[in-house]
């Protein structure tokens, strides 16, 4: 270990003559933050390094590239509400006398270093005695002495090391541990279906090759008896949720796709058991066990899902699960859901506001960016009331809950019906009308050849061809068609940064003939504005110094100016204050400057001389005591978004639906094409109002959005899509999370899913003309095991290979994957 | 023909015995999480074995 880290000394030094962090190897411009010889671009990568560095740890910068997440702008979480027991008792899986064991998502799980690292925790704390990282559901799984080390505890370590723990409460994780238990029980069929089905296949050989001189042998009769035995777990547990689907589609007296499967699968199992037991054949069971398992895998590929991604979430997972509540003494944790209004809470700076308040002390700037669409943060006097989910920016602040946390403004949203409904929807509206028709069809034929013959020829050979065309139309390939389409599709789109939470949403996206949009968050960047600096010109060096000061400050608007005045090398801050909800004053280079508001201005005793009168956000600057002019500041649209919105309104009708104010209606409106319809100061129930209103014209409607605020109008939408700048971010419930870096894609993402149903219908009609070539073969009389062995996973595998093969294709062509 | 038979039982129970090993290990969930023993199996071990030991016996306890 000790070589370990002696190389790693060697890794910090100069690359291309900067400095980097010798954690998150980000630029490192001071070296203030050093130890052990090494340089640190801040406090929280400095802390990391020293805890992993006493425990001999630091093999973890050698496993991976850049393992380490800068802590810049990192806060510390506050975890004294996990000390209360009755949140702790939420969180915790298991726990008796000495032991607890714990799960958390850690968002920040990236690379192997992060599994080496979380596994070893118990050599930063022995209390921990077991730690198993999930990499694809960026979990991790913790069993310690309960005694020894308290939740909070471990809480604070993993956050310490970069890891914040995304804490949920048991019933927020329920809806994955019920996918968890599908999933197992699917391998567990598929394993036990294809056990089966090998076995019956090898013993079914002898008959394929006509092996056996005689029927009556008994090798034979052995064969046919073992092939029944091994049939059972296939019908029985392979094959259970299709027998049970096609009855419950009977009794609801609707004819789908399972209908006709569970038609067959009885037939082949009747059929096969009477001709072995009455002598007259070995049966079709490979047949029957080879369908099974082909309807499981084609179930099985598409139901693998996002484990990183939850698309049912409420506003309580972005909620804080506990709060501080003013007590006699001093401050207490209190969980959420105990906040009655009259209770006084503090709210810290970027805590969130969990229910409607009157705000009574403190500097309120709120940020209601995820809530409402406003873009800036907005300033609050005392007396006025703040709205839940708000989020306080600047210093500590008292406020007075008004309303419950469920009944607040915002919240009171998902108190109605539609967030109640649990929607059970079929998988493929497309297949399942053809399945309808398909059935009728051939139950006509076989109901017509079964008098024909019985005619013509007696019962058992009319019985006969009745059982095989049931058998032979047993639509495999109609079923696979739609699963594998849409399976491989998910897959692609997810690569180009949409993920779609099932294949439903695809032949919902087909249909879909208007499209609504959100705008703050959507169209614009979040956490980043245009800014534009009017008056006296700032001098090159002047500029420099400037940059170097309010880079100190993680407000949004300062973030905004140093982005405009990107410079290096790096200049010494001399001195630095922030005002919050102010501005801030700083010294750099000798020079002084004050940015913001005219009140912050005037303190320092510098009079505004052009006071801007016009409803933008700005910020006034003042050099050496001087006042210089105003930067004015506008949202920030996503690169290429103009192409994309006429791309869209040549061939959608597009509505804006934003939260804002109507400032950039005029910028807005040649961009979205003259048919379409802005609205502006739209609340969330506004909203959702506003798209049911669309439907009940009879249009389908796609939502884009990203906030809280558009989670009634996703629900609503026939397709919901959530635009988030990353995976990891929280986004509210909806058919579908879109990388915001890829919304130009949209129009090709819609064209790819018409391409999909395109690909689906010529599917259908190649799989058509496998029942028609085997139900006519049936009709004749003549068909026989083998053929009907031979002729199932044929059809099943030419329409899998045809589909895969055709939304590759199409994925190129429309530019959604790559040629690499 | 006969000795088709006994090799037919011999290879049934063999083929069992692999279906069972399939269901126990599925029921423990080693089929849970696909993505992290790959990449865990890569780590060199060369750290001391201290707990090691410990951490399979505790989890056999849960």
């Amino acid at each position: 270990m000790g070589i370990v880290v002696a190389t790693k000394v060697e890794k910090n030094v100069l690359v291309g003559g900067l400095t980097v962090c010798a954690h998150c190897g980000n630029d490192c411009p001071d070296h203030n933050f050093a130890y052990q010889e090494k340089y640190f671009c801040c406090q929280g990568c400095e802390t990391v390094y020293q805890i992993l560095s006493s425990n001999e740890l630091c093999e973890f910068y050698s496993i991976d590239q850049k393992p380490g997440a800068t802590r810049i702008n990192a806060r510390t979480g506050d975890y004294s509400h996990l000390d209360l027991p009755e949140i702790a008792q939420q969180i915790l899986e298991y726990q008796d006398a000495e032991k607890a064991r714990v799960s958390f998502h850690l968002p920040e799980i990236h690379c192997s270093s992060c599994i080496w690292l979380l596994e070893q925790l118990y050599k930063i704390n022995p209390a921990i005695t077991v730690s198993q990282v999930d990499f694809g559901a960026k979990k991790i799984t913790l069993l310690y002495k309960s005694q020894e080390v308290s939740l909070r505890q471990i809480a604070e370590l993993l956050d310490k090391l970069g890891y914040p723990p995304d804490i949920r409460t048991e019933a927020d994780q329920s809806g994955s541990k019920a996918a968890n238990n599908v999933n197992r029980r699917l391998v567990m069929q598929i394993g036990i279906t294809g056990f089966c089905f090998g076995n019956i296949m090898l013993f079914s050989f002898p008959e394929y090759l006509s092996l056996w001189d005689a029927p009556e042998e008994s090798a034979n009769r052995l064969f046919s008896l073992l092939n029944i035995i091994l049939s059972l777990p296939v019908l029985f547990f392979g094959g259970f949720d299709y027998l049970k689907a096609g009855w419950k589609a009977i009794v609801n007296r609707q004819v789908n796709i399972d209908v006709p499967i569970a038609i067959g699968i009885i037939a082949l199992f009747t059929w096969s058991i009477w001709e072995i037991v009455s002598q007259l054949g070995s049966g079709y069971l490979d047949s029957m066990a080879g369908l099974i398992f082909f309807l499981l895998i084609g179930k099985w590929f598409q139901q693998r899902t996002y484990d990183f991604l939850s698309f049912d979430r409420d506003y309580r997972s972005f909620f804080p699960l506990a709060v501080k509540r003013k007590t006699e003494t001093g401050e207490e944790n209190v969980p959420i859901e105990q906040v009655v209004p009259g209770d006084i809470l503090f709210i810290r700076n970027q805590d969130l506001i969990p229910a409607d308040s009157l705000l009574l002390m403190g500097n309120a700037t709120v940020d209601y960016s995820f809530v409402t669409g406003e873009a800036m943060p907005v300033r609050a006097n005392i007396g006025d009331l703040l709205y839940a989910g708000g989020k306080q920016t600047g210093g500590e602040i008292t406020v007075q809950v008004q309303k419950a946390v469920s009944n607040s403004h915002l919240t009171s949203l998902w108190n109605r019906d539609i967030f109640r409904k649990k929607d059970e929807e079929r998988f493929s509206v497309l297949i399942d009308r053809i399945s309808r028709n398909f059935t009728f069809v051939v139950l006509a034929i076989a109901t017509l050849s079964l008098v024909g013959w019985w005619v013509a020829a007696g019962l058992h050979t009319a019985l006969y061809v009745f059982a095989t065309i049931l058998i032979v139309a047993c639509p495999c390939a109609l079923a696979l068609t739609a699963p594998f389409t849409y399976g491989n599709s998910l897959r692609l789109l997810a690569k180009a940064g949409l993920y779609l939470k099932n294949g439903t949403v695809i032949e919902k996206m087909a249909t879909v003939d208007n499209i609504v949009l959100d705008k703050t968050g959507t169209l614009t960047v979040n956490d980043d504005s245009e800014v534009s600096y009017h008056g006296i010109t700032i001098e090159n060096a002047d500029a420099a110094a400037l940059a170097a000061v309010v880079k100190n400050s993680a407000h949004p608007l300062s973030r905004a100016i140093a982005k405009a005045y990107v410079v290096k090398p790096y200049i010494l801050v001399e001195e630095f204050k922030e005002y919050p909800g102010e501005g801030i004053y700083g010294i750099a280079n000798g020079v002084e400057f004050i940015i913001g508001s005219r009140n912050l201005l005037h303190r320092y005793q510098v009079t505004v001389l052009h006071p801007v009168t016009n409803g933008s956000t700005k910020s006034y600057l003042a050099i050496n005591g001087q006042f210089f002019g105003s930067f004015l500041f506008s949202n920030r649209y996503r690169e290429g978004i103009e192409h994309t919105l006429q791309q869209l309104s040549s061939q959608y009708q597009l509505t804006l639906l934003s939260g804002d104010s109507d400032a950039e209606e005029q910028k807005l409106k040649p961009l979205l094409g003259n048919t379409s319809t802005l609205l502006f100061n739209q609340s969330p129930a506004d909203k959702m109002a506003n798209l049911a209103v669309i439907q009940q014209q009879g249009h389908h409607v796609l939502m884009l959005g990203d906030g809280l605020n558009d989670a009634g109008a996703l629900k609503q939408s026939e397709v919901g899509i959530a635009v988030a700048d990353n995976i990891n971010q929280f986004f509210p419930a909806s058919d579908g999370m879109l990388h915001a870096q890829h919304i130009n894609k949209l129009p090709q993402f819609l064209q790819f899913s018409k391409d999909n149903i395109t690909i689906i219908r010529s599917c259908l009609v190649i799989s058509l003309a496998y029942n028609v070539t085997g139900i006519s073969i049936a009709v004749a009389g003549l068909l026989t095991p083998l053929i009907a062995a031979i002729l199932m996973p044929l059809s099943s595998i030419s329409v899998v290979l045809a589909v895969t093969l055709a939304t590759n294709i199409m994925a190129r062509k429309r530019g959604i994957t790559i040629k690499s | 023909m006969s000795v088709i038979m006994v090799l037919i039982a011999f290879s049934m129970l063999l083929a069992l015995a692999f279906l069972v090993a399939f269901m126990l290990s599925m029921r423990n969930g080693q089929f849970d999480d696909t993505s992290t023993p790959q990449l865990r199996m890569l780590f060199d071990n060369n750290a001391p074995a201290k707990g090691k030991g410990s951490k399979a016996s505790e989890e056999k306890k849960l």
